[in-house]
């Protein structure tokens, strides 16, 4: 990763960067004239600069000021910092781009409780007062903010651009005065972000009384600026995307684009004759959203160098250019693992309270802290969801005191959310969900659920996830879900399961993997009847229980997980009174009510065993077991379907139909084969195990074996998986079907 | 055929972020003082009025944009008018262009505000066509999804809603009717040029000459509303993006004294006006405007700026208040404007010019030219027209029968203008054909079906010539898919094939009360039929079908022998008429929809060892009214009958009452209090009588009665014991997303019930 130079030294502090080999080696060749090197923007087409400079570092050019905009800013601040162009390029390479140009966080860091957050709904809005409120860009740049941050924590102690190893400045657009603006001091992430916010794309930066979008938009070439600045001879390396021609707008986002862009056209081209050596790499047909492509881009950036060697060679005569020394694979700066944390401070909370902040960072003045574990702090802080953005930045005091400097931007106190999938048994379903966060409470979370479709359902939980202070929290749930009741395999009777559940409970969590809950839950289920030749009197089963849980959650993500692990274990000791309906030999309804008490345990756990790149085995097992004076049927283990449901119990087992096997002690093992074929399409073949005792009085070695193969193919789409599935119980029964589109809920 | 309730949604996403930018714009307005330089700029100037000159001075005018800002021109050019001031010279951006360019060819201030008062800008500005010229097959197709992305032939785009400005186009033209046979826009009442801006370049572009309403559309081409314009080879934008105020074109054209209205707004831009990606991009487009504006200030010398404090370019409803404020920012410069006024007079050769133009009601025609087709042939377009050579033609006919051909939804735009002929005028027909399909998505829940998906595809002219192919699968308890294939030639008789299959659970009442069983049908119906569409969207046509129906029981009892699945097939004969005026899809105002089916049935293959008949004739009518009384109430009368000859029981040609929804079976009729299916029978005759009330905007509210009755003898029809009364009352909301409809109803069958509807019908 980018973070070579952190891995390589093994401690320590923060040393200033040593300039005086760069001074005397200016001294020595003094009458070399000052070179500056202006970056344009371009978005991914900008790694082209990479291979630009590579090739002026081979003919020993060393520039003395750089000037970037946008993507060029990018390159040219990681250059100006002391970064060796090859470790840039490393950083290009390696970069997963496509999280860094988001803002999704690592499911790791999400507290408990907001894990399932970003694997349930199609898409959510932030709520301000009663209307929906329109982000102010796609996305906010939390990961490209906190990365350049990373990158920048070597120059941390440099206020002024010009102090760096190579004086540099990038250039941003102020929205308010819709004027280009010079950043040449200051937080330097921050001013690197602000100069590559292209309008829509990322929300623009607020930086004291500006506001900054993409310089791009005005000056994605600034020339002028480096000249300004006192240097002798312009290098330029464009690599912007031209305007397009009237042929080639056809769509409204182009007309749009082209009427932003337009802007910067007449600067472009008064700059454009300020430069003396021009380098234009070709870089079509790689377009600015190509950041995979960033191999073959440093290549053609690389490959028009070269090929202008002979210009490169005759300018630098022309202005009697002797070759310098230049930094080559070294970086320019010691590195910089670990920091002594002498202040703390917040900026940007508002509603958030700053105990709140610094309980959750967990950083405290006297630490010593490795900047990998302050990013992790940083991402755990951004997983609460309760900010668009969380960025530090390090300073330091007068009397050489380092400073962590922590800003947030609070989201709504509102989301909601909106959730749809389809599968074959519980048909389409929608879901409007209402989540508020540090609400109430401190640290509280209220979700309210709403499932339309064939199985309704009313869900809300409240819970205030202190972490490993105790918390607390409830939640209820109510569905109905149809059921059928069979008469020699001939379903005779539908009926309503009306289910309503509650739970109270106190709560430990730990580093967001692990929680422990112990609680009294109470729950009902009546049946009732709908279609039916017989009339029955509806059938309540009401108990209560005090239960304990535990729960660790190690995956990387929900489905098609790579990597981690899982695990659910719950005891409960209950009572309770339960009401059975049965039909005597005359077809007369019968009814049995009688109270009972039973204690419960039961245990889930499943691994991701990767084999080789593609391929993985994920070993699960689930454990039931209960011992009641009666069981109800509610009570009991049950089994059978594809798809997991709200009902206690219960677990999907593919080859059966829903709930078709039931009984009081289960173990049920299974093993899927995973083979990931094509990006993020998925083969799987999983064999299903289950032992069951059906009878109470019955010992484990009395009992029925049932076996089933499922095979199935998954794709994880944008707006949730995609899979079919068939599965057969072994060795005989019926193939059955079924297809999900969409995120669980 | 099944005709069902469906709803209609163009772009609506763009049209709400839209309004909430709008809002946000205003608000901002709201907190910004705005003061005049007017003082400041005419003292200097004032020695203009030179009193020893020997020739008129040039009078020019200067109007900028600002969307519905710009309403405000209209006030002014009354106040200047009425000093007695005419202008020699217009140019105006914009709305600028709009409001100079009708005034520059002699209509009126006061025909220029009626015609602002009587348009709805909403519909004028989001291109919504008019329900009634759209087509049945198209009523059906765009009424059941909410989201729809274009596909080319390479590609599938996003949903991004682009504006042709198709009504708005149709508007101009109109108006531009009167001044067809000039080319140049300087031999108008008063010269007149307009500002565009070339996408390409960036370049001003003056349009002098061509199509006014093209040079005006194009003037008003706002990047994120409308598509720019093809004028003499360059694709323009709204002219504000680089000159939004050509006071510099009027002097170089010769004006000596030049009169400014300026409606933009020259206030500070603050962080909050910018927190939405809408407004970040609106502002990251204007950043040229405001050096332009400056040196363009220097060359007027009456600078009215009307204070529109509170007033955003979108405030298209409030064009009375902002229309008075021109007004008045006009009265505050009386003084100055009445001394030019009399400075004027004091020259022999000064006359006010009359204004009283009115668009053209008809004229002659001499040709028709078609441009822009590449697919559908120009003879198709040509045959649209009844007229020939030397006929007369009104303009409003034109203009229906140009909204009928965007209402075929083959074209992105139709639009017309008048040319100069030998023997009348030329009507241009310019058409831009759509991209090559589209594939929509929707949503829907409601509680007798409960949730549904549907993925659409839509797909032009594949394999013939003005054919559509479209595809529509339902995901939800009662999947369903359907294809249809079918030619759209108007009045030509169009040929059309289908096939849909769905499958669809229904609970057995026994005696309309107690469920005893639970059944699924499936049906699949291929059929292939000729129809042809009148103007008035009457639709008239009929084909044969084949049929192929099961029914299991899932649930209680079964067909009593060890049996619990049956399936026919039949061959059917079946005819339509069908008409639909409505103007709203699901809370209509005014119109009638009239549905008249007949299927000769008769049966080709039977399965099982069922027998339940040979051959029947099915009879239905439904007649749907709208009856508006006044502007909030409607009352809905409803008139339903279905008839069966015949020995034959055919399950899938029952006849049944209940269910508030979708219709999966031409015989099934929604019924207040009633669940699906809930009352059946061969025989059937039913009537509503709903009163809807407008509440607030898209909000209404519904009282229904219903009564009806289903028999297998058609002699118990009239029985009235065994009929059924129900009662409902619903609130309904009209939202992007399709209704929102939540009722509580019941009936003699059926004890009290609620029900909820979401999205569009499919």
């Amino acid at each position: 990763m980018l973070n070579r130079y952190c891995i390589l030294s093994v401690l320590f502090i923060l040393i200033q960067f040593s300039r005086t080999a760069f001074v005397s080696a200016q001294e020595s060749e003094k009458e070399n004239p000052r070179i500056g090197l202006v970056l344009s923007g371009g978005g991914a087409r900008g790694f082209a600069h990479i291979g630009v400079i590579k090739v002026l570092e081979e003919e020993g050019i060393n520039v003395d000021i750089v000037g970037g905009t946008s993507m060029g800013a990018v390159v040219g601040g990681l250059y100006s910092m002391g970064y060796s162009i090859y470790d840039i390029e490393q950083m290009a390479l390696t970069q997963d781009w496509d999280l860094v140009l988001n803002d999704k966080v690592s499911r790791r860091d999400r507290g408990v409780y907001e894990k399932i957050e970003s694997e349930r709904y199609v898409f959510s809005l932030g709520l301000k007062g009663r209307k929906i409120s329109i982000p102010p860009g796609l996305v906010y740049g939390q990961n490209v903010m906190l990365m350049l941050t990373t990158l920048s924590n070597p120059a941390y102690h440099v206020e002024n651009f010009s102090d760096l190893d190579k004086s540099f400045f990038c250039m941003a657009t102020d929205l308010l005065s819709g004027e280009a603006v010079k950043l040449d001091t200051g937080n330097i992430a921050l001013a690197i972000k602000a100069s590559m916010s292209v309008p829509s794309a990322f929300a623009p930066v607020k930086w004291g009384n500006y506001y900054f979008v993409d310089g791009g938009v005005i000056n994605n070439f600034p020339a002028k600026e480096v000249k300004d600045l006192g240097t002798d001879y312009l290098i330029g390396v464009d690599i912007s995307t031209p305007l397009y021609k009237q042929d080639e707008i056809t769509n409204l986002v182009q007309v749009l684009s082209q009427s932003i862009f337009l802007n910067g056209e007449d600067s472009y081209n008064k700059n454009l004759k300020l430069v003396d050596l021009f380098i234009k790499p070709e870089i079509d047909p790689f377009t600015a959203f190509d950041f995979e492509m960033a191999d073959s881009i440093i290549i053609r950036g690389e490959k028009k160098a070269r090929e202008m060697i002979p210009q490169i060679r005759a300018f630098l005569d022309s202005i009697s250019y002797r070759k310098e020394k230049v930094r080559g694979d070294q970086n320019s700066f010691p590195s910089m693992d670990v920091l002594y944390v002498d202040h703390v401070q917040f900026d940007g909370n508002e509603r958030v309270s700053e105990s709140y902040l610094k309980n959750k960072l967990d950083v405290f003045p006297g630490d010593l802290i490795s900047i990998k574990e302050l990013n992790d702090r940083i991402n755990e802080l951004y997983g609460t969801k309760l900010f668009h953005m969380v960025d530090y930045r390090l300073s330091r005091t007068g009397n050489g005191e380092t400073v962590i400097k922590i800003s947030v931007e609070e989201a709504s106190l509102f989301d909601l959310n909106i959730g749809a999938h389809y599968n074959d048994f519980s048909k389409a379903a929608l879901l409007l969900n209402l989540t508020a966060r540090n609400f109430g409470a401190k640290n509280g979370r209220l979700s309210v659920d709403l499932v339309l479709g064939t199985i309704a359902r009313f869900a809300a939980e409240y819970v205030v996830d202190n972490g490993f202070k105790p918390g607390y929290g409830a939640d209820l749930i109510a569905f109905s879900q149809p059921g059928l009741s069979y008469d020699n395999g001939k379903s005779t009777v539908s009926y309503n399961n009306g289910v309503f559940k509650t739970h109270g409970f106190g709560l430990l969590s730990f580093k967001n993997l692990l929680s422990f809950r112990l609680g009294y839950s109470v729950e009902q289920v009546t049946v009732s009847q709908d279609v039916s030749i017989y009339d029955f009197d509806n059938a309540d089963n009401i108990s209560g229980a005090v239960f304990a849980d535990v729960m660790l959650d190690y995956y990387d993500q929900l489905y098609f997980p790579n990597k981690g692990l899982y695990f659910y274990g719950k005891m409960e000791l209950g009572a309770g009174e339960n009401t059975d309906i049965d039909l005597d030999g005359s077809s007369n309804v019968i009814y049995d009510t009688y109270d009972y008490d039973y204690s419960a345990l039961s245990f889930q756990f499943n691994g991701i065993v990767p084999l080789h790149k593609r391929w993985a085995v994920i070993p699960d097992m689930y454990f039931y077991k209960i011992i009641a004076s009666k069981l109800p049927n509610s009570k009991a283990a049950r089994f059978g379907g594809f798809q997991p449901s709200y009902f206690s119990n219960y677990t999907i087992f593919p080859g059966y139909k829903f709930m078709e096997i039931d009984g009081h002690t289960a173990i049920n093992p299974r093993v899927s084969l995973r083979y990931n074929f094509w990006k993020k399409h998925y083969l799987t073949a999983k064999g299903n195990f289950l032992s069951m005792n059906l009878d109470l009085d019955k010992t484990i070695d009395e009992n029925d074996f049932y076996t089933s193969w499922q095979l199935s193919y998954g794709y994880f789409s944008p707006l949730g998986p995609i899979t079919l599935s068939m599965a057969k119980a072994y060795p005989k029964g019926k193939m059955y079907y079924d297809i999900n589109i969409g995120f669980r809920f | 055929m099944k005709e069902q309730f469906k709803y209609r949604s163009r772009n609506i996403n763009l049209f709400h972020l839209q309004s909430v930018l709008l809002d946000s714009i205003k608000v901002l307005l709201l907190t910004v003082f705005l003061f005049s330089f007017s003082l400041t700029i005419s003292a200097k100037k004032n020695n203009k009025l030179d009193p020893t000159r020997k020739t008129r001075p040039k009078i020019g005018l200067v109007l900028s944009g600002g969307g519905a800002k710009g309403f405000a021109h209209i006030g002014a050019l009354k106040v200047i008018r009425d000093a007695g001031i005419e202008v020699d010279y217009i140019a105006g951006t914009s709305m600028g262009s709009l409001v100079g360019g009708l005034y520059a060819i002699g209509y009126s201030p006061e025909f220029i505000e009626t015609l602002v008062r009587s348009q709805n800008w909403t519909d004028l500005l989001l291109d919504k066509i008019n329900r009634r010229q759209l087509s049945l097959d198209e009523k059906n197709y765009n009424e059941q999804q909410f989201i729809s992305f274009p596909v080319t032939k390479e590609k599938i785009s996003l949903p991004f809603g682009i504006k042709y400005g198709q009504n708005i186009s149709l508007l101009l033209s109109k108006l531009a009717t009167p001044v067809y046979q000039h080319q140049s826009f300087k031999n108008f009442q008063t010269p007149f040029l307009c500002v565009g801006t070339a996408i390409a370049t960036g370049e001003s572009v003056l349009i002098e000459e061509g199509n006014l309403a093209e040079a005006m559309r194009a003037s008003m081409a706002i990047p994120s509303v409308f598509t720019p314009v093809m004028v003499e080879g360059k694709l323009l934008v709204d002219g504000g993006l680089v000159n939004n105020f050509p006071a510099k074109e009027l002097a170089e054209r010769g004006c000596d004294i030049i009169i400014g209205v300026d409606v933009q707004s020259h206030k500070d831009f603050q962080i909050e006006d910018l927190s939405t990606i809408t407004s970040i991009l609106d502002r990251s487009a204007g950043f040229y405007r405001k050096a332009l504006n400056d040196t363009a200030m220097k060359y007027v010398d009456y600078y009215i700026q009307p204070d529109i404090t509170g007033y955003g370019v979108g405030s298209f409803g409030d064009y009375d208040s902002i229309m008075l404020r021109g007004e008045r920012a006009g009265l505050e410069n009386l003084s100055r404007l009445d001394s030019l006024a009399i400075y004027l007079k004091s020259f022999p050769d000064y006359e006010l010019k009359i204004r009283d133009l009115e668009p053209m009601t008809h004229f002659v025609l001499d040709s028709v030219v078609v441009m822009g087709n590449k697919i559908v042939p120009t003879e198709t377009l040509k045959a649209l027209f009844d007229e020939e050579k030397g006929d007369v033609i009104e303009v409003e006919d034109l203009e229906e029968l140009i909204e009928q051909i965007y209402g075929s939804l083959f074209f992105k735009t139709a639009k017309y203008s008048l040319l100069p002929g030998n023997n009348g005028a030329i009507v241009k027909l310019e058409v831009e054909e759509d991209e090559l399909g589209s594939i929509g998505l929707g949503l829907h829940y409601d509680s007798d079906y409960k949730a549904g998906i549907l993925i659409t595809s839509r797909f032009r002219n594949l394999l013939l010539k003005n054919t559509l192919f479209e595809t529509t699968l339902g995901l939800s308890e009662n999947p369903h898919f359907g294809l249809k294939y079918y030619q759209n030639r108007g009045l030509l008789p169009s040929f059309g094939f289908a096939a849909n299959w769905f499958s669809f659970s229904f609970i057995d009442y026994v005696n309309g009360k107690d469920k005893i069983g639970e059944y699924q049908m499936s049906n699949l119906l291929v059929e292939l039929y000729i129809q042809s569409v009148s103007r008035k969207n009457i639709s008239l046509g009929g084909g044969i079908q084949m049929e192929v129906s099961s029914l299991r029981n899932d649930i209680g009892i079964d067909f009593g022998v060890n049996n619990s699945q049956f399936s026919q097939t039949f061959f059917n004969f079946f005819a339509f008429l069908k008409v639909d005026r409505w103007d709203h899809s699901f809370f209509p105002h005014d119109g009638g929809k009239l549905d008249l089916n007949a299927i000769f049935i008769t049966e080709f293959l039977q399965g099982g060892n069922m027998n339940f008949g040979e051959k029947a004739t099915v009879l239905s009518a439904v007649y749907d009214k709208a009856i508006p009384l006044g502007s909030k109430w409607t009352l809905r009368p409803r008139a339903s009958v279905g008839l069966t000859f015949g020995t034959g029981l055919y399950m899938s040609h029952l006849f049944t009452l209940g269910g508030q929804g979708a219709h999966y079976l031409p015989g099934m009729t929604s019924f207040s209090g009633l669940d699906v299916f809930q009352l059946s029978g061969t025989q059937m005759l039913a009537g509503r009588l709903r009163l809807q009330y407008n509440i607030y905007k898209r909000h209404y509210v519904m009282a229904t009665v219903d009564a009806g009755n289903t028999t297998f003898n058609k002699s118990d029809l009239f029985y009235i014991d065994n009929s059924a009364i129900g009662y409902g009352l619903t609130w309904g909301y009209s939202s992007i997303i399709g209704p929102i409809e939540l009722s509580v109803m019941g009936s003699n069958y059926r004890s009290i019930s609620g029900y909820l509807n979401i999205g569009f019908w499919f």
